[in-house]
């Protein structure tokens, strides 16, 4: 599944990228776009090649072959190097100082963008990632959930135009979670694009306009979120009793239909709108209390597509 | 990018931490010779056991410093911050360097600026005459010695990628291989420890094994290959 785009518009493209460990590829052949402005995730299980990925594009590995492109300049020449201090990451497991404070982890971070120690810009990040009252403590005393906005506050403190986060949730109290989706989702209002990685799909599906699935390396599903996470189907309820009477009328209609304990029937109605089920089951005398399309999730969606093809070389 | 080291060298216990042991050990050896008292009046000791306890522990700080500056990257799994800041490796390494050199220097003046004054406090409670320039000398060579084996130090935690390691592997070879290296007939002269020691010895006008500018070539090409080493493995391997 894919959907093509205009390529003005990408900051960061993959084109037939392959990385290899050894004998075993961690990255295969992989090629996608993120769009400017967007906030895209990039989902895959476990050893699919997430953190690789986000390795390669911030030139902390090379590939083997093809070609990665990062705000127009080419992996291996000085542009790309100018162009990863565009980005602000936070890969795997946060990547702090430990003895010194979380303040000071941001000084350091800022110096290295010619960032003043008295740059508003620090207070600032602070504030949003919700540590100013802990800006004086050592973040070796910090919990993963701190860690994760110290790590999150390095990202964003130079207000760069990619920002690459790798599981960035984990660990972090459902306050947390929430005010992390909206801080991703605001991004784009900001002038920044996101890459986020999560296993978290529920998180995922709320916070991101894109996504980009890979498996063993190589991409299978590439788009918009809304294309991918696709209507299949109707939800309906019936009044009492009638359920046998809803269930044989979608039959005679060719609609394989399931009835369900908690009174919902699902119908399969491919691109039947819900007004033609409607009026065929008040043809039948059956007038639903309720009638919605049901939607596939992305974990479905997810599973379905990861687990299709195993099996295959 | 210079900036950024110059903060972590300000923010981080460790040069802090390495510069108070350092003077500590100096100031109780001080504390020992006077509450002891050395045999015999107007005895050079006074000043001569501050200063050969400031010449052992000064090597192994510049030690302890130069393994820090990228150990210190390495320990903390911070180097993938450190490469998006500044993504050319080559320029990271050199930065480092600057910043290890700069350190070393800072920390081997510090030492021996207050090692001297120390010694001249001590020499005048003791009624001894101090012999400044003599006493110079022998700093200024001690400390070009440690900044010598800190930059070493520097290239073997670059090259093994672990501040422990690179650690370890300088002292052992500083404390230990290196003089079973010097009775190497022939090139055993040729040893870090050997021709850094013929570089502090042109400082005091000491008899040297090797002539200064053998001696300055020879550290050179050990610096030069263990550096080089570390830098082309940082360059060209991917970063975990």
């Amino acid at each position: 599944m894919s959907t093509l785009r205009p390529v003005a518009s990408s900051v960061l493209s993959f084109d037939s990228v392959t990385k290899s460990y050894g004998s075993r590829n961690a990255v295969d052949g992989l090629g996608f776009e993120v769009s400017e402005r967007s906030v895209t995730g990039l989902l895959g299980a476990n050893g699919a090649g997430k953190s690789t990925t986000m390795k390669l594009l911030l030139g902390l590995a090379a590939p083997n072959s093809g070609q990665i492109e990062l705000f127009g300049a080419r992996q291996g020449t000085a542009a790309f190097v100018d162009a990863v201090r565009r980005t602000g990451s936070h890969i795997e497991l946060p990547a702090l100082y430990e003895r010194a404070t979380a303040r000071q982890n941001i000084e350091i971070q800022c110096a290295g963008f010619g960032i003043g120690r008295r740059d508003p810009k620090i207070d600032a990040v602070l504030e949003t990632v919700g540590l100013s009252s802990r800006s004086s403590d050592k973040v070796k005393s910090f919990s993963l959930g701190m860690r994760q906005r110290m790590s999150l506050a390095l990202a964003l403190v130079h207000e760069p135009e990619l920002v690459v986060l790798d599981e960035p949730i984990n660990g972090l109290d459902p306050e947390g979670v929430v005010e992390m989706r909206e801080l991703i989702r605001s991004l784009p209002a900001r002038g920044m694009t996101a890459l986020v990685s999560s296993h978290v799909l529920d998180e995922i599906e709320r916070t991101v306009d894109e996504i980009v699935i890979i498996r063993e390396g190589k991409l299978i599903a590439e788009g918009p979120i809304a294309s991918i996470i696709t209507t299949s189907g109707i939800v309906l309820r019936v009044p009492a009793g009638n359920g046998d009477a809803a269930l044989a009328a979608l039959s005679a209609a060719g609609v394989t239909a399931t009835a369900f304990e908690n009174g919902e029937i699902r119908a399969e109605t491919g691109d039947q709108p819900g007004s033609v089920i409607a009026k065929l089951l008040a043809d039948a005398g059956v007038y639903p209390d309720e009638l919605r399309p049901q939607t596939a999730d992305l974990e479905s969606v997810f599973l379905d597509l990861t687990a299709s093809g195993e099996g295959e070389s | 990018m210079f900036a950024a080291e110059l903060l972590k060298i300000r923010s981080m216990p460790a040069p802090r931490l390495t510069l108070i042991i350092t003077l500590a050990l100096v100031v109780v050896s001080a504390v020992i010779v006077v509450v002891i008292g050395p045999e015999g009046s107007a005895s050079k000791a006074y000043y001569e056991v501050p200063d050969l306890v400031a010449q052992v522990i000064i090597a192994i700080g510049a030690i302890v410093l130069g393994a820090w500056i990228f150990g210190l990257e390495f320990s903390s799994k911070t180097l993938r911050l450190a490469a998006t800041v500044q993504p050319s490796r080559q320029q990271l390494v050199l930065v480092k360097l600057l910043s290890a050199v700069l350190l070393l220097i800072a920390y081997v003046v510090g030492v021996m600026a207050i090692t001297l004054l120390l010694e001249a406090i001590l020499a005048s409670v003791g009624s001894v005459a101090f012999p400044f320039g003599q006493q110079l000398d022998n700093a200024l060579s001690a400390g070009v010695e440690a900044l010598l084996w800190g930059v070493f130090a520097f290239g073997l935690a670059l090259l093994f990628r672990s501040y422990t390691a690179g650690l370890v592997a300088t002292l052992v070879l500083a404390l230990g291989v290196d003089t079973g290296l010097q009775q190497i007939p022939t090139v055993g002269k040729y040893s870090l420890g050997s021709a850094a020691s013929s570089v502090g010895d042109a400082i005091t006008g000491d008899a040297a094994t090797l002539a200064l500018g053998v001696a300055l070539l020879a550290v050179a090409a050990w610096l030069i290959v263990v550096i080089g080493a570390g830098a082309a493995r940082f360059i060209t391997r991917d970063l975990k």
